[in-house]
């Protein structure tokens, strides 16, 4: 690139967009959401932490211009207005790389005097996606694009969702789904800076038309109460053609490996009490969303059009975080760190900082968390049929059923305030000493009454198996702080937003954005996810192959290595920080008590009869990423298998070996995720098409500071708590376990069309009080 | 040991005696049940007395004089120890649940240090890792004759060679050598079995099966920690595929063994196990505290070596902080406690004073929280839920927590008055006045209020004494403070319950 110089204006040496990856989340009220803070009182440090109003852009959509902002406030923003949700639109901008009058060189946010200076001009386009619906039926025609071109002006652009098998209407227009709004924001003298808005969605659901009298079509089973079958979807929501299209009806999961994990993540619905898809898998009712994510891309261009400078971010559009003082003890931050620097800390050089901020948001996540049920146990009496661990256990390994910690030993109250003390006593600086309760990531599919204890208990990972940290998390746990006790100096600060200092650029979250724009306030063990599926970006960690998202099936494949297809990945050869060559195995064999309880080895089931269990691949590829560039030996099976699924130790004659490079997984010099890892719509894919299907069947285990399970608690007198199911219509302080056809509990129909209306904000553990 | 105790205890064998005598030393004017239960006293006071003493040693170790290229291994060590403490702990519980299982009363007493017991060779002090201590704690743990059951080719044959005369010669030439006279906790364990083995000493009616689900479970109090013990290990077998693990050098983590009983084989199994745990690995992949204590000695020895005087060539350059042996907030001791007084060390700074009084505080709430568990049925609460007796089991373990982060501050903290060269203090583990609980529920909780609103005033007090505390500790004093306000209005809570259950009552 040319380096642009002018009298008093720093240089412009290169460009970058931040931050890296923004989160929109919908919400149909008009005002976006106020930016706001979150911050512990000194007072009161263990509890729900406070939020306070930020600075917030007042933007005027008419002109592009921000015309003021609102100052900060001691009060948390109105996160409804009315009975609707205020949308979060994230702002994203451009930073240019400059050198100082030191000679150091920094990140300065690029300014319309520098563009002047330089002789550039902007340009944006944005392309994004919702492939959620291709991700199940693989057709073309199912994928849902939008794009916008050549951006240069300063108009609110609408992000059109449109797909080859959607009617037209009445004009004879093919209908979009709206995924919502893109305007570069137009620089002024109090706001010179560059910086683009995305206003996502109203989260609305959309419908198919009827479904063709045709006798190859299955009409989806009624049920009894309230009838899921009857969401009423308005005419103009009605975009996907059930004759064209295989989504109404058609299709159904039915392929374990090539299917999404969980399966039938989409409007479909088996025997009550909780979704079990394997038990009564049924066909999708052809239901879409308005979810999405997408890349934008900045061009600077010179007088004669040429460009000089490019830059690219992420975005997505993603449901509410419902608890927002909270934040989840594994985020996708946390994976993305992990690539970043590396599944090991340096050890002599950790904070105990570091730890604390694992232990605090451990106790954030377990006090939505009803663990008395989780567990397993009986309640007050009655059968536990709640989704839980341990009936997921049993339901897919035949492990004989029982709850994971002591019966009737834990309690939410108890259990908050346990994770608690651990956070007090580390305060005062004692370093973590706990390492050796936490789950190691190969130890996800140890079903032994001790594996399952370990920490973090009772919830999913990106596996379904038991949640372990990433690596990089635990060696936090195991290091941090550990000079202290030889009264060591406490390990110096990082500097600021530089080019290189690609852990700042990783954290910025950007001028007026509220906090749950940024990845950390992402659930980072997607099964399939919250804002994003995750595992989607790892299938492409190899050049010339192509992974299912949770399988070590290689799903496709090309030029050279067109012979793996249909064979299954084993393991992995990496160099350790010696040179020696290390085995990394991608699956595990899942072990846990035989039925009758006399011995432990491997769950064998008829389907499965080597207990194989899939490794999440964001631990399991954790050490390729320095090897970027790199060509590393990966084993495969020999023989094509997709039904089948076998151990990583199987005799050698029975492998073959490739040599495979190994990608980079951000764009070079960035933080920016490869766009040859996913494209636009990719990273969303795998999620529950609509979203809201995943907040009705998918209970707290996986996401409890995000998507609340346990609200309102309050001691009881029995010394245990109290409290409401968070999807009760109702507030009794009874909680309710989990039950679709519970009708206290917000059903399907209610779920698609009062969403915002029916969820609950949570602050302070209270549900936040309606206007 | 307590007058209460010794004078029952003249006929019992000293550990010099190959044989135990007919009548296994029972006092005539006690029944066999009365001594059992009185010797199961004996042996819980020595467990809880080890266990403080191993931590003591532990959190003595670390400190910036240690050298950067010794202090993974120093750590290491402090992981060895505070395992081995942990076990101790292990058997202290299952000794409480034996005692319930028996239909005694729960005994978490013992004296405070130091403390002459006659079933211990050396007074139980409070003292800083040194090779003179370790060698006291290789000397008490080891089996009788040790190192001749050991294969030739073994690393503890060869440790055991390397330095038992060195340990003996410690020992012996210490300040206070072993008694001559003491009686064995070998053979007061070898006493206590051969009395359970008897139907004719201890009769079926004498075991109370109901008590099991008053009684402390691996599941809840082993925290994961080593085997799967008692009723829980089922299904928790060997993997019928398992590849034979190799045994750990020096284990850091704790193998603790927790084990309800109901029947006289439980009660055998639970206290064989226990007994040997010392000694002998309880499982293939542990070692033994002897041989782990061995080893630290054998690594201390070889990188802080003595000079031929038996001094350390470098004084400064020590593993440990020089903390006070056997400290205490207790002024003019001498007139109370006799001569063992001069083995303790008064901490004389104002400031550090208090912080060792909030740790006694929370001492006494962790042993009243535990032996409250014991009075509370686990699992039996109307609800068939949580309740009370799962909460004071997590806060136990809350506390426990506490005391690991009090003790690293008064480790840091000066002994002496303020003007005075710093010499570090350390924690004192005095024990409270009292552990026995009311007859009365609501008693039994109010007590928890009480201890709470004095921990309330000594937090006071520390501000009121110090201004320039370390950000640290003022964090944590916020934190601590934060936390008991969530404690007492769960008590508040549980309180009013107590009081409506007790006015049904009347």
């Amino acid at each position: 690139m040319k380096k642009h110089t002018q009298k008093n204006t720093p240089t412009i040496e290169d460009i970058r967009i931040l931050p890296s990856l923004a989160i929109g989340r919908l919400g149909s009220a008009k005002e976006p959401l106020d930016n706001y803070e979150v911050e512990t009182d000194p007072k009161a440090p263990l509890g729900f932490r406070r939020i306070t109003q930020a600075e917030t852009f007042i933007v005027d959509t008419k002109s592009g211009e921000i015309t003021g902002t609102r100052p900060p406030a001691d009060t948390p923003p109105k996160f409804k207005s009315g009975n609707k949700i205020r949308p979060v639109a994230p702002f994203l901008e451009v930073f240019a790389s400059v050198s100082s009058a030191k000679g150091e060189t920094e990140l300065v946010p690029l300014t319309t005097d520098m563009l002047q200076a330089a002789g550039l001009r902007v340009r944006w386009h944005i392309a994004a996606g919702n492939l959620k619906v291709w991700r199940r039926t693989q057709k073309e025609k199912d994928k849902i694009l939008a794009h916008l071109s050549d951006v240069e002006d300063h108009q609110l652009y609408p992000l059109k969702g449109v797909s080859k098998h959607f009617v037209k209407d009445s004009k004879g227009k093919r209908k979009h789904i709206p995924f919502g709004t893109i305007q570069f924001i137009k620089p002024n003298t109090a706001f010179p800076e560059i910086r683009l808005r995305f206003t996502p969605a109203n989260g609305w659901v959309y419908g198919s038309t009827p479904l063709p009298k045709h006798p190859n079509v299955e009409i989806p089973q009624e049920m009894g109460g309230p009838a899921y079958s009857d969401v009423d979807i308005p005419d103009e929501r009605i975009v996907y053609d059930s004759e064209k299209g295989t989504w109404n009806g058609k299709y159904r999961d039915d392929q374990p490996t090539l299917n999404t994990l969980s399966q039938g993540l989409y409007a479909a619905y088996g025997k009550a009490p909780y979704f079990n898809y394997y038990d009564d898998p049924q066909p999708a009712r052809g239901y879409l969303d308005d979810a999405c994510d997408g890349i934008v891309t900045i061009e600077l261009l010179d007088q004669h059009d040429k460009i000089q400078f490019t830059a690219k971010a992420r975005f997505c559009a993603a449901p509410p975080i419902f608890a927002p003082d909270s934040e989840f003890v594994r985020t996708v931050q946390d994976d993305v760190m992990q690539v970043l620097l590396g599944p090991q800390v340096d050890p002599d050089n950790t904070p105990l900082e570091a730890s604390l901020d694992i232990v605090r948001r451990a106790y954030e996540t377990v006090r939505f968390m009803n663990v008395n049920v989780l567990n397993g146990d009986t309640i007050k009496g009655r059968p536990n049929h709640a989704d839980t661990m341990p009936a997921d256990d049993s339901s897919d390994y035949d492990r004989p059923y029982a709850p994971v910690m002591a019966p009737h030993s834990i309690d939410t109250l108890a259990i908050t305030a346990l994770h608690q003390q651990l956070y007090t006593a580390m305060s005062s600086g004692t370093a973590p000493w706990f390492y050796d309760a936490l789950r190691k990531p190969d130890e996800t599919a140890d079903l032994t009454d001790k594996g399952r204890r370990k920490m973090p208990a009772l919830m999913s990972g990106a596996d379904t198996n038991y949640l372990a940290l990433t690596h990089r998390q635990i060696d936090t746990i195991k290091h941090a702080g550990q000079g202290n006790m030889f009264d060591s100096a406490p390990p110096a600060e990082s500097s600021g937003l530089t080019p290189r200092n690609l852990t700042a650029q990783l954290q910025y979250r950007g001028r007026g954005n509220p906090l749950n724009t940024h990845i950390a306030s992402s659930v980072g063990n997607c099964c399939p996810g919250l804002e994003l599926d995750f595992r989607s970006i790892w299938k492409r960690a190899f050049e010339g192959i192509t992974l299912v998202e949770h399988d070590n099936y290689v799903l496709a494949a090309e030029g050279k290595y067109e012979d793996l297809q249909g064979h299954r990945l084993l393991s992995i050869e990496i160099p350790d920080a010696d040179g020696a060559i290390q085995i990394h195995p991608v699956v595990v064999q899942a072990i846990g008590p035989s039925a009758d309880g006399t011995s432990v080895g491997p769950l064998r089931t008829e389907d499965n009869p080597d207990a194989v269990v899939n490794l999440e691949w964001s631990n399991t590829l954790a050490a390729i990423w320095k090897h970027k560039g790199d060509y590393l030996t990966c084993r495969f099976t020999k023989e094509k298998m997709l039904e089948q699924q076998v151990l990583a130790d199987i005799p050698k004659k029975q492998t073959i070996t490739r040599k495979l490079k190994v990608r980079d997984f951000f764009e070079t010099g960035t933080t920016v995720i490869n766009e040859d890892l996913a494209s636009p719509g990719e990273l969303t894919q795998g999620l529950c098409s609509p979203w809201q299907n995943d907040f009705r069947e998918c209970v707290c285990y996986y996401w409890a500071s995000s998507r609340p399970d346990y609200v309102n608690i309050e001691p009881a007198s029995d010394g245990g708590s109290r409290g409401d199911n968070w999807m009760t219509k109702k507030r009794t302080g009874q909680y309710v376990v989990d039950d679709y056809k519970d009708n206290r509990l917000i059903n399907y129909q209610e779920l698609f069309n009062e969403w915002e209306a029916l969820l609950k904000f949570q602050i302070g553990g209270r549900d936040v009080p309606e206007e | 040991m307590q007058l209460k105790f010794t004078k029952h205890m003249c006929s019992f064998p000293a550990a010099s005696e190959e044989t135990l005598p007919l009548n296994l030393g029972k006092p005539a004017d006690f029944t066999w049940r009365d001594y059992l239960l009185m010797l199961l006293k004996i042996d819980a006071g020595i467990e809880h007395g080890l266990m403080v003493q191993y931590l003591y040693a532990a959190y003595s170790l670390g400190g910036e004089q240690v050298p950067a290229d010794k202090r993974a291994m120093v750590r290491k060590w402090q992981q060895t120890i505070l395992s081995i403490a942990k076990e101790e702990m292990g058997h202290l519980i299952t000794v409480q649940n034996v005692i319930t299982c028996l239909g005694g009363a729960v005994s978490l007493e013992r004296e405070d240090y130091p403390w002459d017991h006659d079933f211990y060779p050396f007074p139980f002090e409070l003292e800083p890792l040194t090779l003179d201590s370790l060698a006291k704690y290789v000397y008490t743990e080891a089996p009788l004759g040790w190192g001749e059951a050991e294969p030739p080719s073994s690393a503890l044959k060869s440790a055991i060679s390397s330095h038992k005369t060195a340990i003996m010669k410690r020992v012996l030439q210490g300040k206070i050598p072993p008694r001559p006279d003491v009686k064995s906790v070998a053979a007061l364990f070898k006493v206590v079995l051969e009395i359970i083995k008897d139907p004719n000493r201890i009769s079926d009616d004498d075991f109370h099966p109901e008590t099991f689900a008053q009684q402390a479970s691996w599941a809840a109090w082993g925290r994961n920690h080593g085997q799967v013990s008692g009723e829980d290990a089922q299904g928790e077998l060997s993997p019928d595929n398992a590849k034979p693990q190799k045994v750990r050098t020096c284990p850091t983590t704790a193998d603790v063994i927790v084990v309800p009983v109901a029947t006289r084989d439980d009660v055998i199994n639970a206290l064989t196990q226990v007994a040997e745990q010392g000694e002998a690995a309880h499982s293939t992949v542990e070692q033994s505290h002897f041989a782990r204590f061995l080893h630290i000695y054998n690594e201390f020895s070889q990188h802080f070596p003595e000079n031929s005087k038996g001094q350390p060539k470098d004084q400064k350059a020590q593993p440990a902080r020089d903390l006070p042996i056997n400290p205490t907030t207790m002024d003019k001791l001498k007139r109370q406690n006799g001569d063992m007084a001069a083995r303790t060390t008064t901490i004389k700074n104002p400031l550090t004073c208090l912080w060792a009084s909030l740790f006694d505080l929370r001492y006494r709430l962790l042993l009243t929280y535990l032996t409250h568990t014991f009075r509370l049925a686990r699992g039996t609460n109307p609800n068939k839920g949580p309740g009370t007796y799962q909460a004071l089991t997590h806060r136990a373990f809350g506390e426990m927590y506490n005391l690991k982060a009090l003790s690293e501050i008064l480790v840091r903290s000066p002994l002496d008055e303020p003007g005075k060269p710093f010499k570090p203090a350390g924690p004192a583990f005095q024990m409270p006045y009292t552990l026995e609980l009311p007859e009365n529920a609501v008693s039994c909780w109010l007590q928890y209020r009480d201890i709470l609103d004095a921990c309330e005033n000594v937090r006071a007090d520390i501000h009121h004494a110090c201004d320039t505390l370390s950000t640290q500790e003022q964090k944590y004093l916020a934190t601590m403070a934060n936390a008991d306000r969530e404690c007492q209005k769960w008590l508040e809570t549980v309180l009013d319950a107590a009081r409506v259950a007790s006015s049904l009552e009347q």
